[in-house]
């Protein structure tokens, strides 16, 4: 009896079953034999994983959710193992609303050649950009257009999800170094964020000139309560791609300004950034890839003497790359590049040139070469 | 126990076996297979395939 109860009420269940699909998607990239060198420090291999993604989609009549895990980053700190978890939903024509964690899109982003872009950390020596890629942010958002109509443009208001504990009466609270001598603030990792602590906007406008043409214009915002001062970019770049030939440019300006006490802080930095790169299609498995990325910044740092690097001075730093590789495309979705890239880094601190240290720089008036062997996979 | 597992697979893979198709349209496979190799673009542009029937 007991089964034809459960019989009848599992198959009648079965008739409002939904029509969902999912998608698992991927890329590694493994660094093969890759030889580094680093002006005045010995030369060092590098074999292993070079970047490891993974992200999930569901998708069910209007409604898409995703989940990208950061599976190379530091799992062991709460709500970090993934790097996006948002849904969207389009159920109204040419509208797109998105809701969750992710990233805020305004830059042209493009990996370079040997190496990913300044944008998104791709440096032996180390830049001292602030505006890179945006990503682990709570946010809403809305696009509007699609590649048929000519351009989108896409709208979110986001919020850091590691934001500055404040306590009861709204004071930041802080941390003292054993030695008592530097102080941070202490943060927490949020699954979302309040607009009275902080609150920024992003807004990228693609435009879709013709079939193999595109080109996007960016604008970011961003302030929380503990900064004097709002920081913004604008990012401007283009995209032509046909079937022998791919370019791609982008050109970022913007200006930071952070508390003392908070990461990576800054009282007045502007930074202009410039990349330039191409890929020529030799024939069905051989291409040649180029590029090249100039990164100029400007950082006057805070007068503080509890904060650490932030001694009043101004320093001035200039990035520059050029790679290029040639790469086999094993199969449809497997790649081998082979290559090598240069890099120089000049600095300066008031005034003072071609010193050989500089606090809180990394490798100040160095250059730096690289080969690079490397297997990349998308699946 | 064995029994109500059983009949939960089995109700399972009824209803994975008779459901419909969505009604939307599917993207095309030649969305999927310009999908570019490109770090930065490859995830998005498989979104817009997944979303493609929506726009048209």
């Amino acid at each position: 009896m007991k089964k034809i109860f459960f019989s009848i009420l599992l198959i009648s269940l079965t008739h409002s079953s939904f029509a969902f699909d999912t998608s698992v998607k991927g890329f590694i990239a493994l660094d093969g034999i890759n030889l580094q060198k680093i002006q005045k420090k010995p030369a060092e291999s590098v074999i292993g994983i070079g970047v490891l993604d993974l992200k999930v989609f569901a998708e069910q009549d209007n409604v898409t959710a995703a989940i990208k895990l950061d599976l190379d980053g530091k799992l062991a700190e709460e709500n970090n193992i993934f790097e996006e978890a948002y849904a969207s939903y389009r159920g109204v024509y040419d509208w797109k609303f998105s809701l969750g964690k992710g990233i805020i899109r305004f830059q042209n982003l493009h990996w370079g050649a040997a190496m990913n872009t300044y944008l998104d950390g791709g440096s032996i020596l180390g830049t001292e950009n602030s505006w890179r890629k945006v990503s682990r942010k709570a946010y809403i958002s809305a696009a509007y257009g699609h590649h048929n109509k000519g351009f989108i443009d896409t709208l979110a208001v986001f919020g850091d999800t590691s934001e500055i504990d404040y306590n009861e009466q709204g004071v930041a609270k802080t941390t003292t170094d054993t030695k008592k001598i530097l102080t941070t603030y202490n943060y927490k990792n949020v699954t979302a964020f309040t607009t009275e602590k902080q609150l920024g906007v992003g807004n990228k406008f693609e435009l879709f000139l013709t079939d193999s043409i595109s080109a996007t214009f960016g604008q970011i915002y961003y302030k929380n309560k503990s900064e004097d001062k709002p920081s913004w970019a604008l990012d401007f770049g283009t995209n032509l791609e046909n079937s022998i030939f791919e370019a791609w440019t982008d050109i970022l300006v913007g200006f930071t300004n952070k508390s003392p006490y908070e990461k990576y802080t800054t009282f007045r930095k502007y930074e202009y950034f410039l990349q330039v790169g191409a890929e020529l299609f030799l024939n069905e498995k051989w291409s040649l890839v180029g590029n090249s990325e100039y990164l100029y910044v400007r950082d006057q740092r805070h007068n503080v003497a509890d904060a650490q690097y932030q001694d009043g001075s101004l320093i001035k730093s200039t990035s520059y790359k050029v790679e290029s590789v040639i790469k086999y495309k094993l199969s449809k979705s497997a790649f081998v590049t082979m290559g090598g890239l240069y890099e120089k880094k000049i600095a300066s601190k008031d005034g003072v040139k071609n010193l050989s240290y500089i606090s809180g720089v990394y490798n100040a008036n160095l250059e730096a070469y690289k080969l690079a062997t490397s297997f990349s996979f998308w699946f | 126990m064995k029994t109500i597992i059983s009949l939960i697979l089995l109700a399972f893979i009824a209803s994975c076996a008779h459901v419909s198709e969505p009604s939307r349209e599917v993207a095309s496979s030649n969305c999927y297979d310009s999908v570019k190799s490109e770090y930065h673009s490859y995830f998005d542009s498989f979104e817009k395939c997944i979303e493609k029937p929506k726009t048209k």
